[in-house]
């Protein structure tokens, strides 16, 4: 009852449209490189959150032998999917901001001459926010699917003489993919559909595809922006769709 | 008979140098989410001249009282001014539509996943349209929803176009909840009802829900938090109600000032005592139910 309002809230959208709202965008080359580089944006936040979110799950999931610790370490970790990213986005602030601890850290240590404005309001920035607001979406599927593997496959590892690498990467890490793969969709839908982040850290100087949705929205362009909420929703299915048949999760969950 | 359980994996001896070289991700992880919140915690209690940024001057609980009540800043014979924000009205309606679309979630999801369990046809067809909810970018269902009420006439606000929105977003993590919670359910607690004679709604009130109470709360809670925090499936359906992730960026973009610091450990500390209680019940409830099992 409740999808079939969604789907005609989206049918809605479209009856709205005609089509040449769809062949300005389409053929618009501004929209054409902000879809690059939002894409290019979310490619680059999934390695680095996959690299580093499969350490902190193998971390918290096989190096911690004490289980009290294992478990107050998965509840520090947990703390991204209870408190929104607004409020985590805003914590930000003072520390990378222009007046923040870090510049007067480094300013007072005559590191910097002058308050950088490269932690806050730049396009590093604001992927290294993305990086570490979405982190923890990759770190928790990962690590359950990685507590889920059977002992005697590891066993078997370490009997025939893998080194702990070794088994991590032909066996723990192939097992695990799922929950990574969960990560991934996890990661991408929020990245796909974030607009503050770029405008609270980003600065606003370098829009992701909702980002410039939101805009033309502000500015009551609602068939502009719809047609534009439909080519990020196609998107965004597309992606999510492809990853759920790699991981093939239904098989694996 | 011996089930086959899967037991967690054997202990592996990593060499000191290993732990401490593994360790570094976890660290820099966790400084990103924590040394962040420390300090808002510590700027919270800045005085009513300091901004938000150190040092602290004066340190009090100023900004924590200028929630309820904004003269304490204004009043303030070191008022220099500046702009103060009054979160109240957002505060209220962000409760009222969090706990609302709660219980709404919760009693859609908990009977949805009832049905998908019974297998009909076309059932995971509905689960994925479900889990669309989850995959849409919030923008987009926003934007559709306000496209369609102002075409239908309706006017935009916390309990028609907001609660919507909402649940299209909560009713999925709930649902997802449940099935995970329903495969762990035994199907022969239901059946032994019916044999003692129980008809099929008794049989639900007496042995499902309370059987399915972790996921019930966890729905709530979840839910709950997931409505109060959202941003994206808030913008431009609200009308004249904001909420209170609405006015905490709209108030981030004009000028941080320590009430918001005050506010976001307000709400951090409230989610993960949540968070806390939750789990703890959740574990001594499996636990519970697993001595009684053996």
């Amino acid at each position: 009852m409740l999808f079939s309002f969604w789907t005609g809230t989206s049918v809605g959208m479209h009856s709205e449209l005609t089509t040449s709202n769809y062949t300005n965008i389409l053929t618009g080359r501004t929209f054409w490189e902000t879809v690059r580089w939002t894409l290019q944006v979310l490619a680059i936040v999934l390695a680095c959150s996959t690299i580093i979110g499969v350490l902190v799950a193998y971390f918290a999931a096989r190096v911690v032998a004490i289980e009290w610790v294992r478990t107050a370490l998965v509840f520090l970790l947990f703390v991204p999917f209870v408190v929104s990213y607004v409020i985590r986005m805003i914590t930000w602030i003072p520390l990378f901001g222009r007046a923040g601890l870090l510049n007067t850290a480094l300013t007072e240590a005559n590191i910097l001459d002058e308050p950088s404005d490269l932690f806050l309001y730049t396009s590093p920035s604001m992927v290294t926010a993305l990086i570490f607001l979405y982190v923890a979406f990759i770190i928790g599927p990962t690590f359950f699917k990685l507590r889920q593997l059977d002992e005697d496959l590891l066993r078997a590892a370490q009997n025939l003489g893998a080194s702990p690498f070794k088994t991590f990467w032909s066996v723990e890490l192939p097992l695990a993919r799922p929950g990574i793969v969960v990560g991934w969709i996890f990661v991408s839908v929020m990245i796909l559909s974030d607009f503050a982040t770029e405008r609270i850290i980003g600065g606003g100087l370098s829009p992701l595809l909702a980002g410039t949705v939101w805009r033309r929205a502000e500015v009551l362009l609602w068939p502009q922006a719809s047609a534009q909420a439909a080519v990020l929703v196609v998107i965004t299915l597309a992606i999510a769709a492809g990853l759920l048949r790699f991981a093939q999760l239904e098989r694996d969950l | 008979m011996r089930s086959r359980t899967v037991r967690p994996a054997p202990p592996i001896h990593f060499s000191l140098w290993a732990r401490i070289s593994l360790a570094i991700p976890v660290i820099i992880v966790l400084g990103f989410i924590y040394v962040p919140i420390l300090l808002i915690m510590l700027l919270s209690f800045q005085g009513p001249q300091g901004g938000a940024t150190f040092p602290i001057r004066d340190p009090g609980t100023l900004w924590y009282r200028s929630l309820t009540d904004l003269s304490v800043i204004t009043d303030h014979p070191d008022y220099l001014g500046q702009a103060v924000f009054d979160f109240r009205a957002s505060i209220g309606n962000s409760l009222k539509l969090a706990v609302t679309t709660a219980v709404v979630s919760t009693t859609i999801a908990m009977a949805a996943a009832q049905a998908m369990r019974s297998g009909f046809r076309g059932g995971r067809l509905a689960t994925y349209a479900i889990l669309l909810g989850i995959v849409t970018p919030g923008l987009a269902v926003s934007l559709g929803l306000v496209t369609v009420s102002s075409e239908l006439g309706i006017t935009s606000g916390l309990f028609t176009t907001g609660i919507v929105a909402h649940i299209v977003w909560t009713m999925p993590f709930s649902f997802l909840l449940f099935m995970v919670l329903f495969n762990r359910f035994d199907r022969q607690l239901e059946e032994a009802a019916y044999t003692l004679g129980a008809s099929r709604l008794e049989a639900f009130f007496t042995v499902t829900v309370p059987v399915m109470k972790p996921a019930v709360i966890g729905s709530f809670l979840f839910a709950f938090m997931l409505s109060f925090d959202e941003y994206a499936h808030s913008i431009f359906i609200m009308g004249a109600d904001r909420t209170l992730p609405l006015m905490l960026v709209s108030a981030a973009q004009l000028r941080i000032t320590p009430s918001i610091f005050a506010l976001g450990v307000l709400i951090i500390t409230v989610s993960l005592i949540l968070l806390l209680a939750y789990v703890v019940n959740v574990r001594r409830t499996f636990r519970r139910q697993e001595l009684q099992g053996a």
